[in-house]
């Protein structure tokens, strides 16, 4: 499965890669590569099985303990 | 970057699908659900006042993208870091939307279908139009809507044998304090989140025009989401506020002489191309957006990979959609009012205090 | 000519878009079921098991090579074999256990989108129907327009029980059910209706009584009444002439006939054409007021006296008698309803939804005030049509 996630990402990056290079495109690529590697750690930490954390759950409790601090003698 | 010019026209439209994107499948404020459809008009006014400070902000820096305008008004690390708040800000929006229509097929029609059989078809296609620019993303709008506004219409006649206008009453049985809270809430969502519109209204051939075509999007959107939320009140009664998708299960109901029946599926797939329509904008505004954070001379590499960013801020967004649920009723709104208030607000405020811009700029 | 070129290309692209959306609809497939491969429910029964807790759940399923050919099973048939349908009962802890437990009987998956009919046993309802049927309610397969029934019957008897002209009892109680107006003595209810219901905090529900009657041996089907739910629980019945008042009060009378005792002997009968009711509840002082207004208009069906009814005054009467047996009709509903303190009639949903702010003040103790309800009842009855013969045949005026 692992294999596979990285496979897709490689292909991805051949399929988009050479255009910019022929270009001479090095900042675009550099922020492509950038985005996707971001993209392939957090697609192996799914598949790996982390435990993530929900991003509306984290909000929830963020807004929880602003709303708390904001509300004194509660 | 994109060349492509659209028109007043069809920002106006491209406006209306964004703006009843995900609202129309899973409301808010469904604790005035017998009230929703007027207290929509009381959320639009909220959300043309919101609106019109961004408008206001981008008539000081005409022919300038909201994250140019940031730049020259906070400098360029403040700047880049506001727009980069931003930036997480559209990819929530977009995700979260991917998300609900997600949710929904798999709790209706696609039961089995893996989420990723769903997802991965969209992104892809999701990714096609946004490297093909604005134009392609308005021209295909045009239809999408045309047909959701012509469902609309259709509905009404549809529903005559099933409305009862009796479900309406009693009309304004709320306390004063909810139908304000409410109509807050509905003017941060679904109408605050047009501020992601400050990333496209340079696109628009005539920067004159902009005003009344943002006025007339929101409006034309406000209408047909009235427009159902009444029709589903009238159809569903009370037992509508303890649906998931009132709106889906309105359209189940409709039934005409045994005949005519289980029509539920087209305004499914008609509320998905506005979902797709929503998404997409929220890409296109990504992949722009972090093209001008980086000075790059093209976006259109960055729309892959944020393809695949939505694609997993779409399974990791909410465990469930009650979850979803507590997040609107709890969070959205407080948040939402950062980005389509609070931070225009004070980028309009700092422009003025240090009277930017200073030399006048042509269109 | 180039910029028109590449105009109408770029509309190509637009549309190319497009189309690639609705490839997305492939996902759909993941999902594929055949009909062949289907066990299409159209009647589903809810009872308690005789041993254990859960549920009891009888499937009334089509077979669809009989239901096609109806003339096949017509010369004898060759047994059970040729039934077109197939009961079968399952059990589980709870509904929805219950239906997927059905597999292990059943060679295909059952398929409960096309279900008709819910029928709910008596003992059920009395501890509950939503916990019942919330699956149901929440499944996006089955639909909220399939008619719920109570009966005091086993459900899978009653499935069972032979259905007249139709083949499948199930589509056979549907249509009993959808005759109602050729009455008036039965309120057909949808499980959509029921929810509706449950929302309103005030009001009780009522489902329409069906049971098994024995005649010369065979097992067949009888609406008989009414049932009366509070706060989700059955509390009581209503025989036909309450389930009749109940239906004048709702508005919900759209025919049936109403027979009359003449003061010098004999019966008159009549067809209601038109019927229509005005409720009105106001609250005064502590006090529930209502104010039920019923117009009808009839027409004379038949008499069993030899006296001639034709005459204007001779009408007139009728009328008056009339009258009296629709508010004697509507009195006896509402005399039972109060004896159950289940408010079936939406008295408190009409002050929720016409006086917000009373209803708030009473809706706590509404039991209370509906039980002390004030009721005045005004009957206009007027027979228009008297059919195709003036007096009997035998008629002799009276001399003067």
């Amino acid at each position: 499965m692992i294999l596979l996630v990285v496979g897709v990402f490689l292909l991805l990056f051949l399929w988009e890669a050479p255009g910019l290079v022929a270009k001479e495109y090095w900042r675009e690529l550099a922020v492509f590569t950038i985005l996707l590697l971001i993209g392939l750690v957090f697609s192996l930490l799914l598949v790996g099985g982390v435990e993530l954390p929900y991003i509306e759950s984290f909000w929830i409790k963020v807004f929880a303990k602003v709303g708390k601090a904001l509300t004194p003698g509660s | 970057m994109d060349q492509g010019k659209i028109s007043a026209g069809q920002l106006t439209l491209l406006i209306m699908s964004f703006t009843i994107g995900s609202w129309v499948v899973l409301p808010t404020g469904i604790q005035a659900w017998q009230n929703l459809w007027l207290i929509m008009f009381m959320g639009l006014g909220t959300g043309l006042l919101f609106a019109y400070l961004s408008l206001f902000l981008f008539r000081r820096f005409p022919g300038k993208t909201l994250f140019e305008i940031h730049e020259r008004v906070y400098g360029p690390v403040l700047g880049k870091f506001i727009s980069l708040c931003f930036l997480w800000f559209f990819l929530q929006t977009g995700g979260g939307t991917l998300a609900i229509f997600k949710t929904l097929l798999r709790s209706t029609v696609f039961t089995a279908t893996p989420d990723l059989a769903i997802l991965v078809p969209l992104i892809l296609i999701l990714v096609y139009g946004c490297r093909r620019g604005i134009e392609v993303i308005a021209r295909s709008n045009q239809l999408l809507i045309m047909s959701t506004v012509g469902l609309v219409l259709v509905s009404i006649l549809l529903v005559v044998n099933i409305f009862n206008p009796e479900n309406l009453l009693p009309f304004f049985n709320l306390p004063f304090s909810e139908v304000i809270w409410t109509s807050i809430s509905l003017a941060v969502f679904p109408f605050g989140q047009n501020v992601l519109f400050m990333m496209i209204l340079p696109r628009v051939n005539r920067w004159q025009k902009v005003n009344g075509a943002v006025l007339k999007g929101m409006i034309g959107a406000g209408l047909v989401l009235s427009t159902i939320q009444f029709l589903a009140v009238g159809v569903l009664g009370k037992s509508g506020q303890i649906l998931v998708f009132p709106t889906y299960e309105f359209y189940r109901m409709i039934n005409i002489a045994q005949f005519l029946t289980r029509l539920e599926l087209i305004p499914l797939l008609n509320f998905l191309t506005m979902g797709f329509i929503k998404t997409i904008l929220c890409l296109y505004a990504l992949a722009v957006g972090t093209a001008q954070v980086f000075n790059l001379r093209t976006y259109r590499p960055l729309a892959l990979p944020f393809g695949l960013f939505l694609l997993l801020v779409a399974e990791r967004i909410f465990p469930s959609i009650s979850e979803h649920m507590r997040y609107l009723e709890e969070v959205q709104t407080f948040f939402g009012l950062i980005f389509s208030l609070l931070l225009p607000m004070m980028t309009l405020g700092i422009a003025l205090l240090r009277g930017l811009p200073r030399r006048r700029m042509a269109p | 000519m180039t910029g028109k070129l590449q105009r109408r290309k770029r509309l190509k692209k637009g549309q190319g878009l497009l189309l690639l959306l609705f490839l997305v609809l492939a996902g759909g497939c993941w999902d594929r079921r055949e009909l062949e491969n289907l066990a299409v429910v159209l009647g589903m029964g809810v009872d308690f098991p005789a041993q254990g807790e859960g549920y009891e759940v009888s499937f009334q399923i089509v077979r669809a090579s009989q239901i096609q050919t109806p003339g096949s099973g017509v010369g004898g048939g060759g047994g059970g074999e040729s039934k077109p349908v197939w009961l079968l009962r399952s059990t589980g802890p709870t509904f929805f256990e219950a239906v997927r437990n059905a597999t292990f009987q059943s060679s295909r998956r059952l398929f409960l989108s096309h279900n008709q009919v819910v029928i709910i046993s008596t003992e059920v309802a009395k501890k509950g129907i939503l916990p019942a049927l919330d699956f149901l309610i929440r499944d996006p397969g089955p639909r909220n327009t399939q008619w719920l029934l109570l009966t005091p019957d086993d459900p899978g008897q009653l499935l069972d029980a032979a259905a007249g002209l139709e083949r499948v009892s199930a589509l056979a109680i549907t249509d009993l059910i959808q005759d109602y107006h050729l009455t008036s003595k039965i309120r057909p209810v949808k499980i959509g209706d029921y929810v509706e219901m449950m929302m309103q905090k005030t009001s009780a529900n009522t489902l329409p009584v069906i049971r098994i009657k024995e005649n010369a041996g065979k097992k067949e089907l009888l609406l008989d009444g009414t049932g009366v739910l509070k706060d989700d629980r059955l509390v009581g019945f209503l025989n036909y002439k309450e389930t009749r008042g109940l239906l004048w009060i709702l508005g919900e009378v759209k025919g049936g006939l109403i027979t009359v005792d003449l003061p010098g002997g004999g019966k008159a009968t009549c067809e209601i054409f038109t019927a229509a009711t005005k409720v009105k509840v106001e609250a005064r002082a502590d006090q529930v007021h209502v104010k039920i207004e019923v117009k009808v208009e009839t027409g004379l069906g038949a008499q069993t006296t030899y006296d001639d009814l034709s005459t204007t005054g001779q009408l007139k009467k009728l009328e008056t008698l009339q009258g009296k047996a629709v508010e004697d009709e509507i009195r006896a509903a509402l005399a039972k309803a109060k004896e159950y303190k289940a408010d079936i009639f939406g008295f408190g949903e009409y002050l929720f939804k016409h006086d917000f702010r009373t209803w708030q003040r009473l809706q706590k103790e509404w039991e209370r005030y509906f039980v002390d309800a004030q009721v005045e009842i005004k009957v206009e009855a007027k027979v228009e049509g008297i059919g195709l013969v003036t007096r009997p045949a035998n008629y002799q005026a009276p001399e003067e």
